[in-house]
């Protein structure tokens, strides 16, 4: 065990955006090139102690207010065009930046003003913290060259940098929702239009009127709701929790009883399911052609300033936007643990990628994965071959299973109520499996994917369902047994032979196209799950004090090496102490099914390491991206590393206690 | 305000108190009338029932009606005076007026013949392959059930009488046996008997045994004397223990089992003295019938109006209407009867719009009540928007409507209404009484939210009810209308209260009480009680996404042979078996509450139980009412209108829009509700339209309407924060997450339970009147209706007609118009105060908050 210090040089380029104290705008282009420190602690280690004579975060980092946006309005824009863009938020008095990572902006701060109390005084219990609270007005320019998709838009100020928040830059129209007393509906020019609205007010319902053609399939979906744009840790503090937004569509007439209540059409998803409604999106085919309405609210009529929400209304298969594959550029968590990932070949390489290998390469060059900006791209070479398989029916019974190979993926679909798809497999005595589900269509909760192995006598060896001993629910009562269904399963076979797999809805009453799953069956592969930087989506350091920073480690399939963690680029005067309370978290609660409850959940190992702002640390005027590195250690020596997270960092003054 | 309103109180120049008056006058009893037909007289033919029969084995027998017609389609029982020959007197014999005891097997033709009419009918008597042996059930069992032994107010109680208990119409035979044949007390947590254990026969000394001493009164009996030493019913049971009371057969060998009973007739009415001969018979599941009519138990629910004899004659005693209940074991049937003692002269010849129609003429024709004539225009339009949509009709359209002369108006104006969305509104409220659309027990609103989305969807879409009960029934999943939106799966919601909610909500039958004891008052016992509890003891909840499934066995294991329940009083597992006996396939268990869903929403109940529950909503009472407590001693006012209305339903795809439309375009609904002399007194025969109170919500929305003044609506508390968009309506509120003092006082169903009735009127309500903020401050509020017709320069005369059509739907008569312009002219420096008091009277008239 030991520390590290090592000279490192940034190669990355940021594009920043900062006002003059006149708040007039001007650019900078930032080369990190500025000396950098590279701290590196070994781990697994015991507690060390250490008396610090600083005082140490969070407990202080709390008491000096740091900036923080709670909304941004409107979440997007269209490529060369000029908006004004409202950010809300606490303590932005001294904003004084616009900080985005991205080409193509140009921004103006046009007014910081604090929020007229009277104004939201409505909509809240009256617990607003009336001192804290800012606007801050930014005229931007979006240039024709702006890259679309969503960026990450940060204030910043002599007190740090704030969160950010993700504005969606388009090349289609948008629509801004404007709030004109007396103005009952905006009147849409043409479809497809993306609309930026908010729910500022409490009952609030935003009309939008367009003229429909018959056979016409209109779509409408909500892209983001308010809150939506808010990632990491931070929450609404002391506001409503963020409300789901509401659709509903209207035609063009007023009732007999009531010429001023036009009758609601109902989307074709609210129509013909035996579900309760989603009001997120919606279809409907036009039956004849006329001005219909689309009303946006959000459940119980909740509104707040910062409820922005962004959606696109348009006609046929695809609108402007594709929100399933939109781009997520705070997103750096990692699939495992989830439906979601696409599992696979290259799913397999990955996960090779996070366990430690000296053959990879020599101590201290890194393998960066995992992360948003590596992107987990896998070298072609190190794609292993593995069986692909699409279920056919009817394999309903044992003597229909398909049979498969290990390693596979199998493509296969829960195609009615009641199917259940059974496959068959050979495994050598002692060979341990893992079992892995993604549902590329419909997700969780709507398909529940129950996987289960059973034996050739027919004996249910494990299934995917996870059951825990004795929590407590919302209501206080005692849950013996609550159940969850994991996405992926592991399990040592001691007896060798041959096993069938069976896959179904958990409830047995869905079906359909949707209903798609890909199971993937593999060795297992011991290696590092999902690291967790807890409550850190940017730092704020105050020179002269330390701030304690806690890492989850999901140690999966069994892993048993050990790792250190490091941060690159930390600017001078910031230090990256030699201490570190290590423990190892017992494992998850008891689960009572037949096999080792370690192999359903990994086991994790929390970390905390501090980091200090000394008394002589530079200020900065801008963020500074450091990086936080996990490092295998393999033979006693560094080997591969992965890149954990990238996080906003400003050392800033201690702030006038008032 | 209240001093204005009790000047005019005291001045008696109010309408509504003329209405109040009205309806008082409708609801009092009318003066008795007496008069009875000879038989003879005008009788137009007889006929047998039933006709031809086949009877099955040597001294098998069958009791035949002579049945009279009479003009106006009436009938009269004319077997006590009648005569009844036999073609070929070797084949049998008659040994009663009109039973008839096979002698031998082959045909026989048998003639009845009254007053110079005759009726035939062919009986052929078969030969009967197979004595039927002998069976505890059968024969001990019949006795028992036939002299009234195991009644829940004799030894069928909870508990038994007197240390003996005996199961409801021998529910559980093998459980009669021992207690027979062992002793003991019943316990209602174990099938265990408790001790002293005293057999109730003596094998030994068999004319000694208990079940013979005191039915006979041999001994003290509290039952009264039930049969004489000697007599046949005394001889078999006596012959039995000399056999040593064996149980005999469980099951008939031929596998042949009684399937139901049936009684003719199902109604009747006769004059005070009139006799009538019940007709039981059963129906077994070869296909074959017997009858029954001397082996089973009558009871009159009202021996003042009909008395009934140990041979099922009722007789007539006074006048009114009553059900007779005939039970046999396993099985209980019901016959309504009325008593009238007047008879109408130039009975009017009724038209019929559609079948209902039909069958509500002719039981009206049976009682000799005449119904009242068509409702006016004015007073058709405003109880169909009120019972379609719990709207009012604004002003212009009522004036539109009256206006036009399209013979067609009422059934579009219907198809109008149906395709509102106040319709909506309306029906989604309803059923979200019916369905338990609630807040309190979940603790968080969005569930709550989401689930009446998915009530008020279901109502726009205009889902077929059978596919709303199923997805309700068996709702699993994430996104489904599961009671977890509603209840929180614990001590509020286990498997047995689930169940029986679903059962009084689908069914309009309580099951309840079968929890822990076979049901008092019904034919449930507690295994099928519990059988049906199995269906839910599957239901669970992953907890990280909130699905529920309801696998049985706790869904770890896909081949699932624990249910995981319980029976609280045998400690068995029990198996998900429906009502009727048939086990679940063991194959099914993964999706128990889909086959349950599938058998309920397939069962006769199921549709009748629907089509009385929205019947109710038009008529103000069920055809069975409560509606939701069908049950054999309960029976329906028209039996055969619910089984058409239900078979109307099934046959158009459980269609809720085609029901209601059917029932609104009926003649019956149409009718007025201006009584004649006849029908004043008849509530439950549909002569004439009723009045009945607005619900809370409707209440509310109808005064907003009529001053036109949005009510200001806000959440609860426990919503955490947002208001109600503008507009919205109380009917559009969920009652525990909308606080309000008056639809509170107006008795609002907090949906603690499923809704089956209206609230009565209450002291709190009338308080409100006179000084609730509803009633008082809206009138005058700005941009009102009464304000604007004030700036807009209305006159007085204009004002009160506007206010008429807005609030009653009809114009002021010409009396009331002159009262009420004099009234005003008086008052002509406070004219705005006056018009304020009228406008308060209209909205706290009876009238008003009445559907009439």
């Amino acid at each position: 065990m030991g520390t590290l210090n090592t000279p490192f040089l940034g190669d990355e380029s940021r594009l920043f955006i900062k006002s003059s104290p006149m708040k007039v705008t001007t650019v900078f282009i930032l080369r990190e090139d500025r000396q950098h420190n590279l701290a590196v602690i070994f781990l697994p280690v015991g507690i060390l102690a250490c008396l610090l004579s600083f005082p140490l975060c969070p407990a202080a980092a709390e008491e000096q207010p740091e900036p923080t946006l709670s909304s941004l309005f409107p979440l997007g824009g269209q490529r060369g065009t000029t908006i004004q863009v409202q950010f809300r938020g606490k303590h932005l008095h001294e904003v004084n930046s616009l900080w985005v990572r991205s080409d193509g902006f140009q921004a103006r701060i046009k007014s910081v003003e604090p929020i007229d109390e009277a104004a939201v005084q409505s909509t809240e219990n009256g617990k607003e913290n009336k001192s804290s609270d800012y606007r801050v007005i930014v005229q931007m320019h979006i240039d024709s060259s702006a890259p679309t998709g969503l960026h990450p838009l940060r204030l910043v100020s002599e007190q740090g940098v704030t969160n950010a928040l993700e504005f969606r830059v388009v090349d289609q129209p948008v629509i801004v929702e404007t709030d004109v007393p007396g103005h009952s509906a905006f009147e849409l020019p043409r479809l497809p239009v993306i609309i930026q609205g908010r729910l500022a007010k409490s009952g609030e319902v935003d009309g939008y009127v367009f003229q429909a053609l018959e056979g016409q399939d209109l779509s409408v979906e909500v892209l983001r709701e308010p809150g939506g744009g808010l990632k990491g840790s931070l929450t609404f503090h002391r506001r409503p929790s963020p409300p789901e937004v509401r659709l509903a569509l209207f035609g063009p007439k007023g009732s007999w009883l009531d010429p001023e209540r036009r009758s609601r059409i109902l989307f074709s998803e609210e129509r013909s399911t035996s579900l309760v409604p989603l009001h997120t999106k919606g279809t409907h085919r036009v039956t004849r052609s006329g001005q219909l309405m689309l009303s946006v609210s959000s459940i119980f009529g909740k509104g707040h300033p910062d409820f922005s929400y962004e959606l696109q209304l348009f006609s046929g298969d695809h609108g402007p936007v594709e929100k399933a594959g939109q781009d997520d550029p705070l997103g750096t968590d990692w699939l495992g643990r989830t439906f979601d990932r696409e599992v696979g070949a290259d799913w397999t390489s990955l996960l090779e990628s996070r366990a430690p290998d000296e053959n990879r390469g020599p101590p201290g060059r890194s393998v960066e994965t995992g992360s948003a900006e590596a992107g987990g791209t896998i070298p072609p070479s190190r794609k292993r071959a593995i069986e692909q398989t699409t279920e056919s029916e009817p394999n309903d019974t044992r003597n229909e299973a398909l049979t498969v190979s290990v390693p596979s993926v199998i493509a296969g679909t829960v195609d009615g109520s009641g199917d259940i798809d059974i496959f068959q497999f050979q495994v050598e005595p002692g060979q341990g499996l893992a079992f892995e589900i993604e549902t590329p269509e419909i997700k969780l909760p709507y398909f529940n994917p129950r996987v289960s192995v059973v034996d050739a006598q027919d004996r249910e060896i494990f299934t995917n369902i996870h059951r825990r001993l004795a929590v407590y629910n919302s209501m206080g009562e005692e849950e013996r047994y609550p159940r969850s269904l994991l996405p992926k399963v592991i399990y040592n076979f001691d007896t060798g032979g041959q096993y069938f797999l069976r896959v179904r809805d958990i409830t047995s009453r869905y079906g359909g196209p949707g209903y798609a799953y890909r199971l993937l069956v593999r060795p297992q592969i011991p290696h590092i799950g999902q690291v967790v930087l807890e409550q850190t989506e940017h730092l704020n350091l105050v020179r002269g004090q330390a701030r304690k920073l806690t890492i989850l480690t999901s140690r999966e399939e069994e892993f048993t090496g050990d790792v250190a963690f490091s941060f690159q680029g930390l600017p001078p005067g910031v230090e990256f102490l030699p201490t570190a309370e290590v423990t190892e978290t017992p494992p998850h609660e008891l689960a009572d099914m037949p096999v080792d409850p370690e192999l359903i959940l990994p086991k994790v190992q929390k970390t905390t390491i501090i980091l200090l702002a000394t008394a002589a640390a530079p200020l900065t005027d801008i963020p500074v991206v450091v990086r936080l590195r996990l490092q295998f250690i393999v033979n006693g020596k560094p080997a591969a590393k992965l890149l954990v997270r990238e996080i906003p960092l400003m050392v800033v003054r201690e702030s006038e206690k008032t | 305000m209240m001093t204005r309103w009790a000047t005019i109180k005291k001045k008696g120049k109010f309408p509504g108190i003329r209405f109040a008056f009205l309806l008082i006058l409708l609801l009092m009893p009318a003066p008795d009338g007496s008069a009875t037909e000879g038989a003879g007289d005008g009788l137009l033919s007889i006929h047998l029932v039933p006709r031809d029969v086949k009877l099955w084995g040597v001294g098998a027998s069958q009791r035949f009606l002579v049945l009279g017609k009479y003009p106006g389609g009436l009938e009269r029982d004319l077997s006590g005076e009648s005569q009844f020959l036999i073609s070929d007197p070797g084949q049998g014999k008659i040994v009663s007026p009109g039973k008839f005891v096979a002698a031998r097997t082959g045909p026989v033709i048998l003639t009845a013949q009254f007053e110079g009419q005759q009726a035939k009918t062919r009986i052929e008597v078969a030969d009967r392959a197979h004595n039927q042996p002998f069976s505890f059930s059968r024969v001990i069992g019949g006795i028992l059930t036939k002299k009234g032994c195991n009644t829940n107010d004799c030894h069928g109680a909870i508990k038994g009488r007197e240390g003996f208990k005996l199961s409801d119409n021998v529910l559980d035979p093998k459980e009669d046996y021992r207690g027979i044949v062992e002793g003991g007390t019943y316990q209602v947590l174990s099938a265990e008997a408790k001790e002293p254990k005293i057999p109730r026969i003596d094998l030994e000394n068999p004319e000694e045994s208990l079940l013979l001493l005191k039915p006979t009164m041999s001994v003290d009996h509290e039952g009264s004397k039930h049969f004489e030493v000697g007599s046949p019913d005394y001889q078999v049971i006596l012959d039995w223990i000399r056999a040593g009371a064996p149980y005999g057969e469980e099951i008939d060998p031929e596998g042949v089992s009684v399937q139901g009973i049936e009684v003719f007739p199902l109604e009747s009415v006769m004059g005070p003295g009139g006799m009538q001969q019940l007709l039981v018979t059963a129906h077994l599941s070869n296909g074959h019938r017997e009858d029954i009519t001397e082996q089973v138990h009558y009871v009159s629910n009202d021996p003042k109006v009909v008395e009934v004899n140990e041979s099922g004659v009722v007789r007539g005693a006074g006048s009114g209407e009553t059900g007779i209940l005939i039970r046999a074991p396993g099985h209980t049937v019901s016959a309504s009867f009325g008593v009238v003692e007047e008879s109408v002269v130039d009975y009017p010849k009724l038209h019929s719009k559609n079948f209902i129609d039909d069958f509500i003429h002719a039981k009206l024709r049976k009682f000799n009540i005449i119904p009242s004539e068509l409702s006016g225009d004015e007073e058709f339009l405003r109880r169909v928007c009120l019972d379609l949509t719990g709207t009012l009709p604004p002003p212009d359209r009522v004036r539109e409507f009256v206006r036009s002369r399209n013979p067609d108006k009422r059934d579009e104006l219907i198809e109008i209404l149906l395709d509102s969305p106040q319709y909506v509104d309306y029906w989604g409220f309803w059923f979200g009484d019916l369905l338990r659309v609630t807040f309190t027990v979940t603790g968080s609103a969005h569930p709550t939210k989401a689930y009446e989305d998915w009530v008020v969807n279901s109502i726009a879409a205009n889902k077929p009810y059978d596919e709303i009960a199923r997805q309700r029934i068996a709702a699993q999943g994430y996104a489904a209308p599961k009671w977890f939106n509603y209840i929180v799966l614990g001590s509020l919601a286990t498997p047995e209260k689930i169940m029986a909610e679903n059962v009084q909500v689908f069914f309009g039958r309580r099951l309840d009480c079968a929890e822990c004891h076979e049901h008092p008052y019904d034919q449930w016992s507690q295994n099928q009680f519990w059988g049906l509890t199995a269906f839910y003891a599957g239901l669970k909840s992953l907890k990280d996404t909130v699905v529920v499934t309801d696998m049985l066995g706790d869904g770890l294991d896909d081949r699932v042979r624990q249910t995981g329940m319980i029976h609280p009083r045998t400690k068995q597992q029990v198996v998900p078996t429906f009502l009727d006996g048939a086990v679940f396939p063991e194959e099914k268990w993964l999706a128990p509450l889909t086959g349950l869903a599938t058998w309920m929403t397939s069962h006769s109940y199921f549709s009748e139980a629907a089509v009385n529950r929205i019947w109710s909503n038009f008529f103000g009472r069920g055809i069975v009412d409560p509606v939701d407590d069908f049950r054999v001693t309960n029976p329906p006012t028209h039996p055969g209108l619910l089984a058409a209305l239900a078979r109307d339903f099934e046959s158009h795809g459980y269609d809720l829009k085609h029901l209601m439309r059917t029932i609104v375009q009926s003649r019956t609904y149409q009718r007025s509700g201006i009584s004649n002399d006849t029908n004043k007194e008849d509530r439950i025969n549909y002569s004439r339209s009723l009045p009945r109170p607005l619900q809370a919500a409707v209440l509310l929305d109808a005064i907003s309407s009529a001053t036109d003044v949005e009510e200001d609506f806000v959440y609860h508390e426990w919503v955490g924060g947002g208001n109600p968009p503008a507009g919205i309506r109380a009917m559009q509120m969920i009652p525990d997450l909308c606080p309000s003092q008056f639809m509170d006082v107006y008795g609002r169903s907090m949906r603690k339970r499923p809704e089956s009735g209206n609230p009565a009127p209450t002291l709190g309500q009338a308080l409100h009147m006179w000084a609730g903020p509803t009633y008082t401050s809206k009138i005058s509020k700005q941009g009102g209706r009464l304000q604007r017709l004030l700036e807009r320069g209305d006159s007085a005369q204009e004002i009160i007609e506007e206010f008429y059509l807005a609030t009653l739907t009809r114009s002021p008569t010409p009396d009331e118009r002159g009262e009420l312009l004099e009234f005003l002219r008086q008052r002509d420096s406070h004219q705005q105060e006056a018009l304020e008091a009228l406008v308060w009277a209209l909205i706290s008239s009876r009238e008003f908050s009445f559907n009439h």
